[in-house]
């Protein structure tokens, strides 16, 4: 604990040295569609659950909504502010039976569902090593997912509709190494980080990068990439709870520059 | 920089705490004619069906006050005449109300031999019943035997082999299915207590290769003979499943004081309409 605060103190105390670079901010809006699978099983918890988003409900992409960013990009310092929403949806006839919030469906049960994915991230970059054109840095922060899972299904042997909700949201640290450069005198941004969490035999990885495009000074164009993966086997953060869940996709967008 | 860190420290546990799930689920049976063709109602339904005429009543035959036309309790009863044979009555059905709200029309051959205080009443269906819908319904053919004990208020309902119950969709014929209806353990009628008329026993419904609801009579069906209805008022069908498709389930048919209406599953619905 003490190292982790020595290195930590030394990695905020570092970017004093750096010197002389702009400042800026940024705004974005961008769209990402990325695919999720994943499953979730707790079914000794207050909500039991016990689904596999793919395999059970077939979910595939519905509806992206414009996600917003804003960013600050100092010569020590960066911060992200960033959200975005996708909508997921599917119907599937289910092989095996399934729990959502208590609600069982049996096998063979017509299921049809939706997922709604929010993602909200805060992100404090400290550029520990800076050049010129290059930084190296670590990234300090929170993102919270938040998943809604709603499914509807008739019944087989009653023929009675059953509707079922599930609301979680998982809030993560975002912490690990980052880096980025500048280049064409401002008109090339890029920036890329990786962030793992790990406890017990839990495990939470976040890989993301991105690149900025400015034809013009304020304006320009932005891709992105970001891989988002989560293990929580069986007795590692709860005894019962085990879940995964991935997301990966690329996306696009447009941003300003002052 | 030292209250910059620890802002972002603070954001990132405040966003750890709000962490949490929250759910709810909800039975709706907004859908009464899913459920009327789902293994449930269909078990529930054709039941009713089948003991249309109620032991108790097969007694009154013998002895119908003039004037009345129907051994039935009082249930739709005008549109009903039985006709008085020679040891055998046959019950001429013509638009009675079915269970799943559709109508009965054909006939039921009750023909009757007593020994030693018990008479026995062989009932041969011959029903059909339109289901409202067009292009579906139901035939119901076989024998079903009553054994009326007449001087304890009693009777043992019996089907020597089974009565089959056919489901026809001429729009869908995927939909077609033949249920054949047997009694586990056989059905004990008691009306030894006018008020409290008493079913109990199991029975079950198979498609052969497919499905095979057994259906058990606990608590006792109940019939209150001043009530004017026909269906009880109290008692509870527990369906068992076993599905070639599905696997095992099971449910529950829970009668109430309204008369007609049931829980199945935990969701109302309304025999006879």
């Amino acid at each position: 604990m003490r190292s982790s605060l020595a290195c930590l103190a030394l990695l905020t105390a570092l970017p004093a040295c750096a010197q002389g670079a702009e400042s800026h901010w940024y705004l974005d809006a961008h769209w990402f569609a990325p695919s999720m699978t994943g499953h979730f099983q707790d079914v000794s918890g207050g909500n039991p659950i016990d689904v596999d988003l793919q395999n059970d409900l077939a979910l595939g992409k519905s509806k992206t909504k414009i996600g917003f960013g804003l960013a600050y990009e100092g010569p020590r310092f960066g911060l992200e502010l960033s959200r975005d929403e996708q909508d997921y949806a599917g119907q599937n006839k289910i092989s095996r039976a399934i729990t959502i919030d208590n609600q069982t469906y049996s096998a063979n049960t017509v299921v049809t569902s939706s997922v709604k994915a929010v993602n909200n991230t805060l992100n404090w970059t400290i550029r520990a090593f800076k050049w010129p054109q290059f930084w190296l840095g670590v990234d300090l922060g929170a993102r919270a997912t938040q998943v809604q899972i709603d499914a509807s299904g008739i019944e087989p042997f009653t023929g009675i509709t059953a509707q079922a909700d599930y609301k979680t949201t998982l809030p993560i640290p975002q912490i690990g190494p980052s880096l980025g450069f500048t280049g064409f005198n401002g008109r090339l941004v890029g920036r890329g980080s990786y962030h793992l969490l790990a406890y017990k035999h839990a495990t939470y990885g976040h890989a993301g990068g991105d690149l900025r495009i400015f034809p013009i000074s304020w304006l320009g164009i932005m891709v992105f990439a970001d891989a988002e993966h989560t293990r929580v086997p069986k007795g590692s953060i709860n005894s019962d709870l085990d879940a995964t869940l991935d997301r990966s996709g690329a996306g696009f967008g447009l941003v300003a520059r002052f | 920089m030292k209250l910059g860190l620890g802002c972002c420290l603070l954001v990132t546990l405040g966003l750890v705490s709000c962490g949490g799930t929250t759910g709810s689920a909800t039975l709706s049976g907004n859908n009464p004619a899913a459920i009327k063709t789902a293994p449930a109602g269909v078990s529930t339904l054709v039941f009713m069906d089948l003991e249309l005429i109620r032991p108790d009543n097969l007694t009154g035959q013998t002895a119908l006050p003039a004037g009345v036309t129907s051994i039935l309790v009082p249930f739709d009863a005008p549109r009903f005449t039985p006709q008085i044979g020679s040891g055998i009555e046959v019950l001429t059905f013509t638009n009675v109300k079915a269970a799943d709200g559709g109508l009965i029309n054909g006939t039921i051959d009750v023909a009757w031999t007593t020994l030693a205080g018990v008479t026995t009443y062989v009932e041969t269906f011959n029903l059909t019943v339109a289901t409202g819908t067009a292009g579906q319904s139901w035939a119901y053919t076989g024998t079903q035997q009553v054994a009326v004990t007449a001087a304890a208020n009693t009777a043992v309902v019996t089907i020597p082999t089974s009565i089959t119950a056919a489901y026809t969709d001429t729009n869908t014929p995927a939909n077609n299915k033949t249920y054949a209806v047997t009694i586990l353990n056989p059905l004990t009628v008691d009306w030894s207590n006018a008020n409290a008329i008493s079913l109990s026993g199991q029975y079950q419904l198979a498609v052969a290769g497919v499905e095979t609801i057994q259906v058990t009579l606990a608590p006792s069906l109940m019939w209150n003979s001043s009530v004017p209805c026909f269906y009880p008022f109290s008692g509870t069908l527990t369906l068992d499943l076993n599905s070639v498709a599905t696997g095992t389930d099971s449910t529950t048919v829970v009668f109430s004081s309204t008369c007609g209406q049931v829980t199945i599953g935990g969701v109302n619905f309304n025999l006879g309409q």
